[in-house]
């Protein structure tokens, strides 16, 4: 953004067939026999770059988030090399380290700076502190803006319904921050009805990332309300404001530093903390779990996040190796309905 | 005609030394020695220059697995919520349910060393650690992160010497602050010191150890029949784990002169040798491998086993963790299509078969092979059945 650029956030796509991942990265894949992991937003999305549907991408920053997110650095590379008529972006590493040190520090920063430089160099403007500044004031006050539409689905009764919120945080990540931002405050210069006429079930969704709002939709249609969630698609995005003073790239750096990537932060109980902080703000009847097929991180913590929701005495509902589909199984959209019932009957509230 | 030997001694004396090794290691860790934990290739090393006993996860499950224990602890895992199919978590599960744990279980470890190899392996060490009532201690990076740096095709010709330049500099210097500064941790925990040039004599006797283990392997490869079978190479590979000790050194001279001894008296290993191939995966003797050998007189005589322990000889320029660190980064890249042909050819085969998911699409194995004129089979897994019969029995006719 400080070099002119428009970022442009990539998320799966939702039963797209992974055909081209087939034809030009499954055949880089060395032959072994257990099953690589895969999970379907990663998949989908390497899908559509392949495709050439963002043919309108000149540049691709890879970050060290999951390992299949990062392996698609060398993918991307290697399928273009194999078939120079693909037309891809180029591809650019962000590296990270997770397990947090002075020279873990040390080494995001010069992550970050190397990023900098690279973004300077695809417009031709170097970043000058002052156009870093306004872009962390952009990016602030979007934050800001977005944690209000967050507070307005947090309130009793709800303001605004999980779907909503969902495109309008996604919306925040694939278009012009400050025009987005304008019609973020336009919207919140009034406050919105609430969106159900009585005492609507409050869901908080925890789990996979979603980046579309199947399953939103799927407990909403149960006469619940999405409430909050735990997934850089929805509540994170307002979540950890660049801190102001300072020169704005210490303040990027410090960010990227101790933001944690996906899930993952060392120790777990920091992880779970902060899942069940995010949880019990959002005020819920109720918390689900879907956890997505191939999610190897939250695979191994949703059972610790159950156990500490129950000792908060907040009742929750696992659905393990879902798949990324916008159709959801009639068995996942019936465990659903039978769990907002169950909290309604049992009059939680 | 020729009778089939019997499984090469020294292996037979591997495997005896491997059990022995692992009530030694639970002996003393009971009388309060000092015993580690950690995934493959983080830190063996580091834990033998201090004379501390380290048990492998990747080997700590196969002992599992093989036991027949792997449905009841995959199933312990699903009790508690973790769902899906299962090899990593194993030892994990072992740690929640001792009971259905080979000897009763793991002693508590002096650490659990950590992995961020990918998101899973690191969640499964902390959730170990707190099962066995210890700490994990979580080392960032390692060969199966995805690249920054990528490597050349030719890695394998560089890495012996050049072992340095084929990783991220960046990476290398957090590793090596975190290799430092676990080895302080080490120090501190179990009051012992690491003395000068321990390090460096552990790196030498990886050194000599994987030296003496690849000229076996050439012997194998070169020999007018194959006098190891694959069964048996694979097996022999187990002296890995205790690589940087004057046992692994042992193991290996042991296993050495038994291959002398084969190629000198012109043993082969199967009866009937009419084709030879190489199997390309890593995943030891495949199911089909009998079927292969009676029904078509075609043997698998190497794998990718073969050409590992090459990947673990590096020389040290000056300072020996630096290039341990540099390896632990770095061991070995199985996309390399040069690597597996230059196997071919050493291996002398009439083709070269591997275990890939289907796809109407060919690999670049494949590609590489046909360039090559070298047959290529790819089959959808590694068991005996008439699917892959029937495949193999195309696959031998064309050869
Ligand atoms: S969970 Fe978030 S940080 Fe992790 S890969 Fe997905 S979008 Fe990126
Ligand atoms: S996860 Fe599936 S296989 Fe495992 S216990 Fe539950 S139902 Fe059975």
């Amino acid at each position: 953004m400080a070099a002119g650029l428009l970022p442009y956030r990539i998320s799966g796509v939702p039963d797209r067939a992974t055909d081209l991942v087939a034809e030009h990265v499954t055949t880089i894949r060395p032959p072994f026999t257990r099953r690589a992991a895969t999970i379907g937003f990663v998949e989908t999305a390497l899908d559509a770059v392949l495709g050439g549907a963002l043919d309108f991408v000149d540049h691709l920053v890879v970050p060290h988030t999951r390992k299949m997110v990062q392996a698609a650095y060398r993918q991307l590379l290697l399928a273009q090399e194999a078939r120079p008529d693909l037309r891809l972006p180029s591809v650019h590493y962000l590296d990270k380290a997770y397990i947090p040190s002075p020279a873990a520090s040390r080494f995001n920063r010069a992550a970050l700076e190397g990023l900098a430089d690279a973004v300077a160099s695809w417009s031709g403007t170097p970043l000058t502190t002052h156009a870093l500044e306004r872009a962390v004031d952009v990016m602030n006050t979007s934050r800001a803006l977005l944690a209000r539409v967050a507070a307005l689905r947090k309130a009793n009764p709800p303001r605004i319904t999980g779907p909503d919120a969902l495109a309008v945080f996604g919306s925040a990540a694939v278009m012009p921050r400050e025009a987005h931002n304008d019609l973020l405050a336009a919207f919140l210069e009034d406050t919105p009805p609430p969106v159900a006429p009585t005492d609507p079930v409050r869901i908080h969704l925890a789990g996979s990332p979603q980046d579309h709002p199947a399953v939103y939709r799927a407990i909403e249609t149960c006469g619940a309300v999405v409430v909050g969630d735990d997934h850089c698609w929805g509540d994170r995005c307002a979540w950890w404001p660049v801190r102001s003073g300072g020169a704005p790239l210490d303040g990027i750096a410090a960010r990227y530093d101790a933001m944690p990537a996906c899930s993952v932060e060392f120790p777990l109980a920091r992880t779970v903390e902060r899942c069940v902080d995010a949880a019990v703000g959002s005020r819920p009847d109720g918390v689900i779990f879907f956890d997505l097929d191939g999610d190897e991180a939250q695979l191994w913590e949703t059972p610790d996040e159950i156990a500490a929701l129950r000792a908060a005495g907040i009742p929750t509902l696992h659905l393990p190796r879902q798949p990324y589909t916008a159709h959801l199984p009639e068995d996942v959209t019936a465990q659903i309905a039978a769990f907002v019932t169950s909290l309604h009957t049992a009059g939680v509230r | 005609m020729t009778s089939v030997p019997d499984r090469l001694p020294a292996v037979r004396r591997i495997r005896e030394h491997q059990r022995r090794w692992l009530d030694d290691v639970r002996a003393g860790a009971s009388r309060g020695h000092p015993f580690l934990v950690c995934t493959s290739d983080e830190a063996e090393e580091m834990a033998n220059a201090l004379g501390i006993a380290v048990l492998v996860i990747n080997y700590w499950n196969f002992v599992i697995s093989a036991g027949g224990r792997a449905p009841a602890l995959t199933e312990a895992l699903h009790r508690r919520g973790y769902a899906g199919p299962h090899f990593f978590g194993l030892g994990l599960a072992a740690g929640l349910e001792p009971e259905h744990a080979p000897w009763g279980g793991l002693p508590t470890p002096t650490l659990v060393v950590g992995s961020t190899r990918n998101e899973s392996e690191l969640r499964v060490t902390e959730l170990w650690a707190r099962a066995l009532g210890c700490d994990c201690y979580p080392l960032d990076f390692n060969f199966s992160s995805p690249e920054r740096r990528i490597p050349p095709d030719n890695w394998w010709e560089l890495i012996r010497d050049h072992g340095e330049d084929l990783v991220d500099p960046g990476r290398l210097e957090l590793r090596l602050d975190q290799n430092r500064r676990f080895l302080a941790e080490l120090e501190a925990r179990t009051g012992r010191a690491l003395t000068p040039g321990a390090l460096a004599h552990t790196m030498d006797l990886v050194n000599q150890q994987m030296d003496v283990m690849t000229r076996a392997a050439d012997l194998v490869a070169a020999a007018p029949r194959c006098p190891v079978s694959l069964r048996d190479q694979v097996a022999a590979y187990q002296a890995t784990w205790h690589r940087g000790t004057s046992t692994g050194l042992a193991l290996a001279r042991d296993y050495l002169a038994d291959v002398e001894a084969r190629v000198a008296d012109g043993v082969g290993a199967y009866p009937r040798e009419r084709r030879r191939l190489l199997f390309w995966s890593m995943t030891g003797e495949p199911r089909f491998h009998a079927h292969l050998r009676e029904a078509h007189d075609a043997v698998l005589v190497g794998s990718p086993y073969a050409a590992m322990p090459a990947t673990y000889a590096r020389t040290v320029h000056g300072d020996p963790l630096r290039t341990l660190t540099a390896r632990q980064l770095f061991l070995f890249d199985m996309r390399s299509t040069s690597w597996m042909i230059a196997q071919a050819r050493r291996h002398r085969v009439d083709g070269v078969i591997a275990v890939e998911r289907p796809s109407p699409h060919p690999s670049r194995f494949a590609e590489a092979c046909r360039a090559e004129g070298l047959p290529y089979l790819a089959l959808p897994h590694e068991s005996d059945d008439e699917a892959n019969r029937t495949a193999l029995a195309r696959f031998v006719a064309r050869l």
